[in-house]
C-alpha cells in the first residue's frame, strides 16, 4: 500500500543575512490515508515549516531540497497550476488563527463561492452555496452565518467555518497547524470531537501539528516529536508515550503539567539555534544520557521496536 | 492575622459598547459589556489564590481592576482593610508600590527602547527605595540605584547581573524576560503580586522552572499571589484555594485539593473533563457542553451557564432566547422539505427575556401552535419544564416611537443635506418625504393586526410633518449658504411668506410627500393579511446565589 504522503529527507533552511537558517532537516515522515498523526514540539522546532512544506507555501527565502511526494507523485515536478490546483483539492490546511485567515470585508457565504469558484470557475454561485450549506450542516453551524461577517462570529464558529471551507473537496489529507491553540479547553475539546467524526465521515487522513502533548495523546494514531528541526522520535501513539526512547521525549513528556502532576520537572538548557551549520545531536547540551560520541556524530535513524518506531539517538 | 489582605465585595465592572444613533433609538439603549458582574473573594496573605476561567469571564478584567488600570462600575475594593475602591492620583501611586502585575507577554511589558537594567532602575528611580522599616527612600546616587538593581537581579537568577543589565528586551529568552518582569515586579517589594497566565506563553518544558521560580519568590519575600490562568492543570499544582469563573461571576470558590477532587459545579467539572491527558491509555468519551461562552452583553438568565449545562433544571433561567437556540439545532439537522416543520427559521422568532414570539398569517396560527407544542415536547428535559404556556394572541403594536424618531431624523438630515449641497429645500423633501411615508410603513407592518384609518392618517400627518421640518432646515441652510444672517426661527416665523411666494414649489415637495404616504398605505393594506403572534413563556427562574456546600461556595440550583 503506497502511503498517502512521504517526504524523503525533506529539509527546508531559509536563506536570512545572518546565513542559512535550518529549519528542518532530514525529515522523513510518513503518513497513510485515513490516519491521523500527530507532530509535536516546542516553539521553534520547523513543525508548522513542515507542515507549509508539504503544502508548498514557504515564503520566497525558502530553500528546499528532498522529495515531498502524494499518492506517489513528486511535489516538486508539479507546475504551480497544477500544486494550486492539488493545495485545496487533495491536501487543505487549517491553521491557528481564524480570524487572520477569513476575508473581513466579505460575508461567509462569499467565502466558500470563492474557494468553490478558485478550482471550478464554472460553478454557479447558488450552487456553491448549496454545496457550502451541506458542508456547514457536517460542521454544526447554522444556516444563517452564510450572511454574516467574519467579525460577528465568535471564536469557535470560524475555526468550524475554515473547517467547512477545507472540507469543500473532500481532501485526501488536512493539515491542521495548530488549530485550537488560540481556543479556550472545552472549545478545543469540541473541535477535536469536530475533526475526529469528520475524518471518519470523509475518509480524510489528518496531520495535527501542535504543542500540545495531550491533544496528540487524545487525537493521534501515531507521534513524530520534532526537536530542531528534526524528527527525534516516531511511533505509534500508545507505545511511544508508555515507553519513550529519545531522552527529549523522555524529558518533555516529563515536563508536562497535568492533573496528576505532584513534582515539576523542566528540561534544563533551552533550544539550539538553528543558525549555520551544526554538528552532532542538537540535543547534546541538554540530554542525561549524553556521551562523548553525540557530540560530534550525528545519529542515524534507528528502528527500535515494532509498527515503524523509529529513533534519532546513539543510545540505540 | 486575621485580616485578610485583599477584600473584594460585589465587584461589577461595566464596558460601555459604542452604539450608532440610529440603532440605539431604535431600541435597547446603551449596551453594557458586563465583563464583571458581582464578584466577591478575599485573598488571605501568603496564600496563592487562582481566579481559574476561560477568555471572556472576566479574570482579567479583575487583574486590572486590582492595579487601578480599570475603574469598577461598582463594588468594593479593601486592601489591608482600607478602601481602594477608586484611589486618586497619589493613592494609586502608593498603592502600586504594593500591588503590582505580571502578565502574560513578557515581552509586551518591557520596552524595546531600555535596557533591561534600565527599566528596573526607573522603577525605582521613580519609586524609591524599599528599606528596612517599609518606607522609600531615595537612592543616594546612580551607584547604589545600579546595586539595587543587580541585588534584584541576583535574586531572580539573572546572573551574572552586570551582563543582563545592560540587555535589551529583544536579546533575551521568553524565560529569561519574564524573570526580568519579576525582577521589576520585586524590587518594589509588593504584598501582593497579580500573575495574569505568567507561564501561558512559554513552553511546557520551561514552565515548571519559571512555576518553580514564582513560588520560590514568594517563599523569600512572604508574597502573596492572585494567580489568574485558564490552565486547570497549573492552577491545581500552584493554588491553594481557586475560584472558578464564567461569564462575570464565581460559579465555585474554595480550597483547591478538594475542588479537584470533587468538584461540585457543573462548570467545573466540563472544563476538568475537556482537558487532554497525555495519556493514550486513558482515553474517554467526554461529555461537553454544548455550544460556547455567550455574549457578555446579554448573559443568559438566571444561571448563566444553563443553556450549555448536561445537567440543568427547570429553574434555572430558561428563556425566550433558549427557545430560538433549540430551533437553531433542529434547523441545522432537519433536511429541506422538513425544515418547514420546525416552526419557521430561527431569525422569524423575536425574544424578550421569557417570552418569545412570531408573526404569523390569521389563517397560520394553529397549525404553528401545535408545532411548536410538538417541537416542545419532542426536546423535553429542563427547558420543556421550565415552558409556562404555549398561545396566540394579537400582535404587537407596532414599535411607534422608534418609527417616528427615524422618520423625523431622516428627514432632518436629508434636508440639512440638500439644503447644505444645492441650497435648496422643494423638491428633494418631497422625495424624503415619500422615504419617510415608506419607513412609516414598514414600521406599521412590523405588527399591526390591521391597517386601520388612524394609522393611514397618522402616516399622513408624519409624512407632513417631515416635509415641514426638512423643508424648514433646508431652507435655513440654503439662506445661510447664500449669505444671509438667519437663524432657524425667522425662517420658521416667515415659512408661511416662502410658502406663499413660491407656492407651487412648496405644494410639489407637499404633494410628492402625499404621494408617498399614500402608496405605502395603499401597498399596505393589500399586502396587509390579518397578523397574530404564536407566543411563548417561561417560567421565572429561581433566584441565584452563592450557597455555602462543606467547604466552598457554590453558585448553583443543584445544591
Amino acid at each position: 500500500m503506497t502511503a498517502l504522503l512521504e517526504t524523503k529527507n525533506l529539509s527546508v533552511a531559509f536563506d536570512t543575512p545572518g546565513g542559512p537558517v535550518h529549519a528542518v532537516q532530514d525529515v522523513n515522515l510518513r503518513i497513510d490515508s485515513g490516519t491521523n498523526t500527530g507532530l509535536v514540539g516546542e516553539s521553534g522546532c520547523g513543525k508548522s515549516t513542515l507542515g507549509r512544506a508539504i503544502l508548498r507555501l514557504l515564503p520566497e527565502n525558502a530553500r528546499i531540497s528532498g522529495s515531498v511526494l502524494f499518492n506517489g507523485t513528486d511535489l516538486s515536478t508539479l507546475s504551480p497550476k497544477a500544486m494550486r490546483d492539488l493545495r485545496g483539492r487533495n491536501i487543505a490546511m487549517i491553521f491557528q488563527d481564524p480570524m487572520t485567515r477569513l476575508n473581513p470585508l466579505m460575508r461567509i457565504r462569499d467565502h466558500f463561492i470563492e474557494t468553490i469558484q478558485a478550482h471550478d470557475p464554472r460553478v454557479e454561485p447558488e450552487v456553491a452555496v448549496e454545496r457550502a450549506l451541506k458542508v456547514l450542516a457536517d460542521v454544526r453551524v447554522p444556516s444563517d452565518r452564510m450572511r454574516m461577517y467574519p467579525h460577528e462570529l465568535s471564536g469557535g464558529m470560524r475555526q468550524r467555518i475554515m473547517i467547512a471551507l477545507c472540507l469543500l473537496f473532500k481532501p485526501a489529507l488536512l493539515v491542521a497547524d495548530e488549530p485550537t491553540t488560540a481556543l479556550d479547553v472545552i472549545l478545543e475539546a469540541q473541535i477535536l470531537e469536530l475533526l475526529q467524526s469528520i475524518m471518519h465521515e470523509y475518509e480524510m487522513a489528518v496531520l495535527l501539528i501542535t504543542h500540545n502533548l495531550g491533544l496528540v495523546a487524545e487525537f493521534a494514531d501515531r507521534v513524530a516529536v520534532m526537536y530542531a528541526g528534526r524528527i527525534a522520535e516516531e511511533g505509534a501513539t500508545v507505545p511511544l508515550f508508555r515507553e519513550p526512547r529519545h531522552p527529549y521525549t523522555v524529558g518533555l513528556l516529563r515536563s508536562v503539567i497535568d492533573l496528576d502532576t505532584t513534582k515539576l520537572y523542566s528540561v534544563p538548557g533551552s533550544p539550539p539555534s538553528l543558525l549555520g551549520e551544526s554538528v552532532g545531536c542538537p540535543f547534546y547540551p541538554r540530554c542525561e544520557k549524553r556521551m562523548d560520541v553525540c557530540k560530534t556524530v550525528f545519529p542515524e535513524v534507528r528502528p527500535v521496536g515494532e509498527d515503524r518506531r523509529m529513533v534519532e539517538c546513539h543510545l540505540y | 492575622m486575621s485580616e485578610p489582605l485583599l477584600d473584594v465585595r460585589d465587584l461589577r465592572v461595566y464596558f460601555s459598547v459604542f452604539r450608532g444613533f440610529v440603532q440605539r433609538m431604535l431600541g435597547g439603549g446603551d449596551a453594557k459589556v458586563h465583563a464583571v458582574d458581582g464578584v466577591t473573594f478575599s485573598i488571605e496573605p501568603r496564600e496563592v489564590f487562582g481566579l481559574v476561567g476561560e477568555s471572556g469571564c472576566g479574570k482579567t478584567t479583575i487583574a486590572k481592576t486590582l492595579v487601578g488600570l480599570v475603574r469598577p462600575t461598582s463594588g468594593e475594593i479593601l486592601f489591608h482593610g482600607k478602601d481602594v475602591t477608586r484611589p486618586n492620583k497619589r493613592a494609586l501611586f502608593r498603592l502600586r508600590e504594593e500591588i503590582q502585575l505580571i502578565y502574560q507577554d513578557a515581552h509586551a511589558a518591557l520596552s524595546p527602547a531600555m535596557s533591561v537594567g534600565e527599566a528596573v532602575a526607573d522603577v525605582l528611580r521613580t519609586h524609591g527605595l524599599p528599606s528596612e522599616d517599609g518606607d522609600r527612600v531615595r537612592p543616594e546616587s546612580e551607584e547604589a540605584l545600579r546595586d539595587a538593581v543587580y541585588s534584584v537581579f541576583d535574586d531572580v537568577g539573572l546572573r551574572p547581573p552586570g551582563f543582563f543589565y545592560d540587555k535589551y528586551p529583544d536579546q533575551l529568552s521568553g524565560g529569561q524576560k519574564q524573570r526580568v518582569v519579576a525582577a521589576r515586579v520585586i524590587a518594589l517589594r509588593p504584598h501582593l503580586i497579580v500573575a495574569d497566565e505568567p507561564v501561558a506563553m512559554l513552553d511546557m518544558s520551561i514552565r515548571a522552572r519559571i512555576l518553580e521560580f514564582l513560588m520560590d519568590l514568594k517563599a523569600r519575600y512572604q508574597l502573596t499571589y492572585l494567580f489568574i490562568t485558564h490552565d486547570l492543570a497549573t492552577a491545581k499544582f500552584v493554588c491553594d484555594r481557586i475560584a472558578i469563573m464564567y461569564l462575570g461571576r464565581i460559579v465555585e470558590m474554595g480550597p483547591s485539593r478538594t475542588i479537584y477532587a470533587d468538584p461540585k459545579h457543573p462548570y467545573t467539572r466540563a472544563l476538568l473533563q475537556a482537558i487532554p491527558i497525555p495519556n493514550p491509555e486513558r482515553r474517554t468519551k467526554k461529555v461537553l457542553p454544548r455550544g460556547e461562552v455567550p455574549n457578555a452583553v446579554w448573559p443568559p438568565a438566571g444561571c448563566r451557564f444553563h443553556p450549555r449545562c448536561p445537567v440543568a433544571l427547570p429553574t434555572c433561567g430558561w428563556e425566550g432566547r433558549d427557545f430560538i437556540a433549540l430551533l437553531e439545532e433542529r434547523w441545522l439537522s432537519s433536511d429541506l422539505a422538513s425544515r418547514e416543520a420546525a416552526a419557521g427559521p430561527p431569525d422569524a422568532w423575536k425574544a424578550n427575556e421569557l417570552v418569545v414570539r412570531r408573526d404569523v398569517a390569521r389563517e397560520n396560527e394553529k397549525g404553528v401552535e401545535g408545532l411548536v407544542k410538538e417541537i416542545v415536547k419532542e426536546a423535553g428535559g429542563p427547558m420543556a419544564q421550565a415552558v409556562y404556556d404555549i398561545r396566540v394572541e394579537d400582535a404587537q403594536p407596532p414599535d411607534w416611537v422608534a418609527g417616528v424618531s427615524y422618520g423625523l431624523v431622516a428627514a432632518l438630515f436629508g434636508g440639512a443635506l440638500w439644503g447644505l449641497i444645492a441650497g435648496f429645500g422643494g423638491y428633494v423633501f418631497g422625495i424624503v418625504a415619500v422615504v419617510i411615508g415608506w419607513t412609516v410603513a414598514a414600521a406599521v407592518r412590523r405588527g399591526a393586526e390591521r391597517v386601520t384609518p388612524g394609522i393611514v392618517g397618522l402616516g399622513v400627518v408624519l409624512t407632513l410633518l417631515g416635509v415641514f421640518v426638512g423643508d424648514v432646515t433646508g431652507l435655513t441652510i440654503a439662506l445661510w449658504r447664500l449669505g444671509f444672517d438667519i437663524s432657524i426661527v425667522n425662517v420658521l416665523a416667515a415659512y408661511p411668506i416662502i410658502v406663499a411666494a413660491s407656492p407651487g414649489q412648496a405644494a410639489i415637495a407637499y404633494l410628492f410627500g402625499l404621494l408617498g404616504a399614500a402608496v405605502a398605505a395603499r401597498r399596505l393594506r393589500r399586502e396587509m393579511k390579518e397578523v397574530r403572534s404564536v407566543v411563548v413563556e417561561f417560567r421565572r427562574p429561581d433566584p441565584l446565589g452563592p450557597k455555602e456546600v462543606e467547604d466552598r461556595t457554590v453558585e448553583c440550583l443543584l445544591y
